[in-house]
């Protein structure tokens, strides 16, 4: 072997042991924006209104960190503590009540349909604010709710769910949210992108247009099986405004692990100027039923 | 009808000046002079020719009566004309032979005999009639057809080039010729002809490893002097021997990795396949490997392309100026040629790389009549990690067929196919229970192209008809405990392409000809077993069938010595779900030469497009699927005018040639998925797509050394792309995906010794935009049933990644040659300073702070190469 060849096997070694599958990272400088305000609400029969207010914070807090909803810093950073929270509809002002950080209510906020709804927000510890116009529309109601089963025959597997019926009111453009709530999970989990693969939350409610099921048809759907035999759920319809309804379609589409990897980036639609989230003044109407 | 178009177009420019110069343009005999000499001594003449144009007469003076007093007062005329004037009354003749003019006094010629017969002499004899003479010119070794070959009959100052089958046609005065055909890296062959009739004439180079070096740099110079004398703007080629010297990932030469360091092509992220052609998507480009489409260029998720680099012969790239018989993508085409097999002995080469080999075998099928070249590729990336006790159950393989046969003179048969698969086999079985989890994925491309070459008998018309099928297809199956899962895709063409090239008389080439393709598409076939059945359900998308059709011609004229122009028309159409859309796409390609050594070239293209890649931003599948236009999703078109100035530099020895182009271009029609959209597995996915418009503009410039010990080029590329839809970003203008401001690459090869060569590249291009999450919020559910964590981004691609910036080195040292057997080792490193280059972008702690941060990471290091390669 002559040194040519040596110099070659020593060449070919070094070539191998040279590879690093790991080079060193780079940082990237990106510039934290401005917190906002992010509203989101819920009417309740008869008269009862609850505002969530919150802040936006930086990307870069982990997300261990903002698990952590006992860590008075994410807190303080997150939820509103000291604002005033004011609701202007058909005439009337209407200040609403701080009831814990971040939520704030009042028992006094009558649901009249056709009336435009303004609230405004401006938060005393860091100066933000926001404001957000909705419109209350005449609600409707399940006209049937009943438990199904479907048996599997390849697999003798059962899968238990329920089927719902209502009707679109005739001539008039509407968009309805129905929402499946189990009895047990009412705010009970936060839940993180990436936290689960399918985030099964996001079959717990279901928005429609009647552009794509018929002016005054009927509605018949039946939801995703994710539920227990047993389980009570809480069945909520509402008569929404187009814009909120484009917010839940996409909602629906977004969050979790597998969305993002496979979905277009998406900024939720918001109502909110100033701001993100939603203000809505629906007030759904609910039944309930058990899973048999 | 084409003619009287061309007529038209051709008027409307106001380029229509019937001239009577030669279309002889890359030799001395074409240089314009002005001269003023009565009565005087021939011999004082053409000495102040020469030193007025510095022209290298070469005679006997006793040739030259020296009594002979001649009068000759031309003005911008060509020399031809002028020193025919001279020698009318005398028995002196003429012709151009290496770089000189030789004069001496007229013979009559026998054969073997290398004086060369004139023009006027021709007529003397009274054969005003001009004949053709066409044929093949191919390698004398290898029997391959051999695309540019400059053919000239430089008496008579005329000449043609070889098209991309190898066919020339010259048509020259009755009488005895001596053509000279020319080519780089193969020894000149003058064969002299007695022409009295049309005549096929199939000619064989031969690559003569002693030729003489000023052969070479004048072959080379023949082919820088075309670089400058087309009409071709926009055009890249990376010759094979170039290719298999450049610095690649692994080792492994890839033909898609070579064109992203040429100016105004624009890579994806690290390790991809994908090209995105002066601000065009990665789905604007189509690639043809014999006539016949890849949908899917990549393997291994698009590190790799699928040409096996072995088995091609000539690569091109189109990113604008498109010649009329291209069309179907918006922004780029890239036409592979696979080569044709040795049809005189047999021989193999292959290569032994890190990741993968090859190995390719060409034989004749019968001696000089017809010849065959089988190529394999496979990975074993599977047993290498296997080996050191990990899993990685990935390979690809691909294989490349082709056999040609020459029935008669005239005809040639060829039938080619490529047929590759990637593979991910992953099986977990646990033994103690009935668990099981596993995925099988195979995905691929399948081509078979039946070609038939034929030259008609009046010598001047040639045709290419192919028949072709095309496939890309993935077959997912998925099992887990009891799901099974099984996802098909398919996209099938079946076409028919007729092809003619016509060239009436010298000046004139003529090029018209159609296709029609049978487009299939079987998207997303699911079939689900068990519980799954709650999340993805079965599935049978419907078939949908799209007929795509095209006509086209294009005529490139010499016009006169300063305009050569290349006009064209392609009427394109596409029907499909009852709906008829068609797009009439002219093309116009000028040439102004300033002298010999530089040309300004101008160009304009509408191109359309009948199908879109849907695919999500987010991640790049190989799943990723096509789908044709619809009734609601309209074609995209774009329209690009581009100009360029093209010269070359100390043409006969370092021969540096040096172009720049500047180019705008407008995309309409062009499809985006709307916010929020989700397209994997959609059947609705026309529901997502919107519409809206793109621009780019931008400069580039490109350097190439072709001869000498170091050679290589250097490329820059000055950019902008944008895009603007009513339904995205607030319908505000944002920045392409790959917008990058600068593209720089260095390529050179430099021949230590005759056996040790060094090459390296560097390439650095700016950051390109992205679009990612800056902030979070918290928001309840509209079921109340939790409370969601929700991303706040940007306007879209707001942001940028940083700039980027690689070194790979490849040695290359070659054998001693053994009998037949010739091997060379390459030893290489990827990224040889171990900068991490673009691949994603992740929140992670900063090591040094403990504060989280963003940071770009990329797949690889630095990684070192070995292969060997070798041919007998």
């Amino acid at each position: 072997m002559n040194i040519f060849k040596y110099s070659l096997a020593i060449s070919c070694f070094c070539v191998l042991a040279s590879c690093n599958f790991n080079p060193t990272p780079i940082p990237i400088e990106i510039d934290e924006p401005a917190q906002q305000l992010v509203i989101s609400s819920f009417a309740l029969p008869p008269q009862e209104l609850i505002v969530t207010i919150s802040r936006t914070f930086s990307a870069l807090i982990s997300e261990a960190d903002s698990l952590d909803l006992d860590n008075p810093d994410i807190l303080a950073r997150v939820l509103v503590d000291s604002a005033q929270v004011m609701l202007t509809y058909a005439g009337r002002s209407v200040e609403l009540f701080k009831i814990a950080p971040g939520i704030y209510g009042s028992i006094d906020v009558e649901q009249i349909p056709g009336a435009t709804y303004l609230l405004t927000v401006k938060d005393f510890d860091t100066g933000l604010t926001a404001s957000a116009e909705t419109i209350a529309l005449p609600q409707i109601e399940l006209d049937t709710l009943y438990p199904t089963t479907r048996i599997l025959p390849s697999l003798n597997d059962t899968l238990n769910s329920f089927k719902y019926e209502f009707q679109d009111p005739f001539g008039v453009e509407n968009y309805f949210l129905v929402t499946y709530t189990k009895s047990n999970n009412i705010f009970q989990d936060i839940l993180l992108p990436g936290q689960t693969l399918f985030k099964t939350e996001r079959n717990s409610f279901n928005a429609f247009s009647d552009k794509t099921t018929g002016d005054g048809k009927s509605i018949v759907f039946e939801p995703s099986p994710l539920f227990a035999v047993g389980d009570t759920v809480f069945v909520g319809i509402s008569n929404i405004p187009k814009k909120y309804f484009e917010f839940v379609s996409a909602y629906k589409k977004s969050g979790n692990l597998f969305s993002q990897l496979i979905s277009e980036p998406i900024n939720l639609p918001s109502n909110v100027e100033g701001g993100f989230g939603y203000f809505s003044m629906t007030i759904p109407k609910f039944k309930t039923v058990v899973i048999e | 009808m084409i003619f009287r178009l061309f007529s038209i177009l051709t008027l409307f420019l106001g380029l229509s000046v019937p001239t009577v110069l030669k279309a002889q343009t890359n030799a001395w005999l074409d240089t314009r002079i002005t001269v003023k000499a009565q009565d005087q001594p021939i011999i004082s003449i053409l000495e102040k020719l020469k030193a007025d144009y510095k022209i290298p007469f070469a005679f006997n003076k006793q040739d030259l009566p020296l009594s002979l007093r001649q009068t000759l007062i031309v003005s911008n005329k060509p020399l031809s004309k002028a020193l025919e004037m001279l020698f009318e009354d005398t028995k002196l003749g003429f012709s151009e032979l290496g770089g000189q003019i030789v004069i001496r006094k007229k013979q009559a010629s026998t054969n073997g005999s290398k004086q060369s017969v004139s023009e006027n002499q021709a007529s003397e004899a009274g054969f005003k009639r001009d004949f053709t003479i066409s044929g093949y010119v191919s390698d004398n070794t290898s029997g391959e057809s051999l695309i540019g070959v400059t053919v000239r009959a430089q008496s008579a100052g005329k000449g043609t080039n070889s098209n991309e089958y190898g066919f020339y046609a010259l048509s020259l005065p009755a009488g005895k010729h001596t053509l000279v055909f020319s080519y780089i890296g193969f020894e000149p062959k003058e064969i002299d002809i007695d022409l009295q009739k049309d005549v096929t004439q199939s000619v064989r180079l031969g690559s003569d490893q002693k030729i003489f070096k000023e052969v070479v740099v004048s072959a080379r110079s023949s082919v820088a002097k075309e670089h400058v004398n087309n009409t071709e703007m926009g055009k890249l080629s990376v010759p094979m021997e170039i290719l298999r010297k450049t610095p690649a990932l692994f080792g492994e030469s890839d033909i898609i990795k070579a064109f992203q360091l040429m100016p105004g092509v624009k890579r994806g992220g690290e390790g991809t396949t994908g090209m995105f052609i002066r601000g065009g998507g990665s789905d604007e480009n189509l690639i043809l490997l014999d006539e016949a489409p890849v949908y899917n260029a990549g393997h291994i998720l698009g590190f790799l392309s699928v040409f096996n680099s072995n088995a091609l012969r000539d690569v091109n790239l189109y990113k604008g100026s498109f010649p009329a018989q291209y069309g179907g993508r918006l922004s780029g085409i890239m036409d592979v040629k696979m080569r044709e097999g040795n049809d005189r002995r047999f021989s193999a080469q292959g290569g032994i790389g890190n990741i993968a080999s090859s190995l390719t075998i060409e034989g004749p099928i019968k001696k000089e009549r017809g010849s065959f070249i089988i190529s394999g590729r496979r990975s074993y990336i599977d047993k290498l990690v296997k080996a050191i006790g990990l899993q990685f159950p990935f390979y690809f393989y691909d294989l490349n067929l082709k056999a040609n046969y020459r029935i008669k003179e005239r005809d040639r048969v060829y039938v080619s196919s490529y047929f590759g698969r990637d593979v991910l086999e992953a099986l977990t079985r646990s033994d103690s229970s009935d668990f099981n989890a596993g995925i099988d994925t195979r995905l691929g491309n399948f081509t078979a192209t039946s070609r038939w070459n034929h030259i008609y008998k009046n010598e001047k018309l040639f045709h290419n008809l192919t028949i072709l099928r095309s496939q890309f297809d993935y077959k997912i199956e998925g099992s887990f405990s009891e799901n099974n899962v099984l996802i098909r895709s398919a996209i099938t063409d079946y076409a028919a392409k007729l092809d003619y090239d016509y060239r009436p008389e010298n000046r004139t080439t003529i090029k018209f000809g159609g296709a029609i393709t049978q487009h299939i598409f079987k998207p997303n076939l699911i079939s689900v077993q068990g519980d799954i059945t709650d999340v993805l359900k079965n599935k049978l998308a419907a078939r949908i069938s799209m007929q795509e059709m095209a006509l086209y011609g294009s005529m490139d004229r010499d016009i006169n010595d300063q305009w050569k122009v290349n006009g064209g028309l392609r009427l394109s159409g596409a029907v499909v779900q009852g709906t008829f859309y068609k797009t009439v796409e002219p093309r116009l390609a000028a040439r102004y030469a300033m002298g010999e050594r530089n040309s300004l070239k101008f160009g304009y293209a509408r191109m359309a497009q009948y199908l879109h890649l849907v695919s999500s931003s987010s991640v790049a599948l190989p799943t990723d699927l096509w789908y044709p236009v619809t009734k609601n999703v309209k074609p995209g078109y774009s329209d690009q005018v581009s100009a360029g100035w093209f010269t070359n530099f100390f043409e006969e020895k370092k021969q540096l040639q040096f172009s720049t182009e500047v180019y705008y271009k407008w995309m309409h029609s062009l499809i985006e998925y709307r916010e929020g959209a989700r397209l994997i597995l959609n059947d609705n996915y026309e529901n997502e797509l919107i519409r809206g418009r793109g621009r780019a503009w931008g400069f580039e410039m490109l350097v190439q050394k072709n001869a000498g010990k170091l050679t290589g080029w250097i490329g820059y590329t000055l950019a902008w792309s944008n895009r603007t839809f009513p339904d995205l970003n607030k319908g505000e203008t944002y920045f392409a995906r790959y917008d990058r401001r600068h593209d720089i690459s260095v390529v050179a090869n430099y021949e230590i010794r005759r056996r040790f060569s060094v090459s390296f590249a560097w390439v650095y291009s700016s950051g390109n935009p992205f679009t990612p999450i800056v902030a979070k919020y918290l928001m309840p559910l509209p079921s109340y049933a939790g409370i969601d964590l929700l991303p706040v981004y940007p306007s879209k691609n707001s942001h940028r990644l940083n700039d980027s910036h690689r070194l790979d080195i490849d040695f290359v040292f070659k054998g001693r040659k053994h009998k037949r057997w010739q091997g060379e080792w390459h030893l290489g490193a990827y990224n040889a300073y171990n900068r991490a280059q673009p691949n994603r972008v992740v929140i992670k702690v900063d090591p040094n702070t403990g504060r989280e941060r963003y940071e770009e990471r990329g797949l690889f290091g630095v990684i070192g190469s070995i292969s060997y390669n070798f041919k007998f």
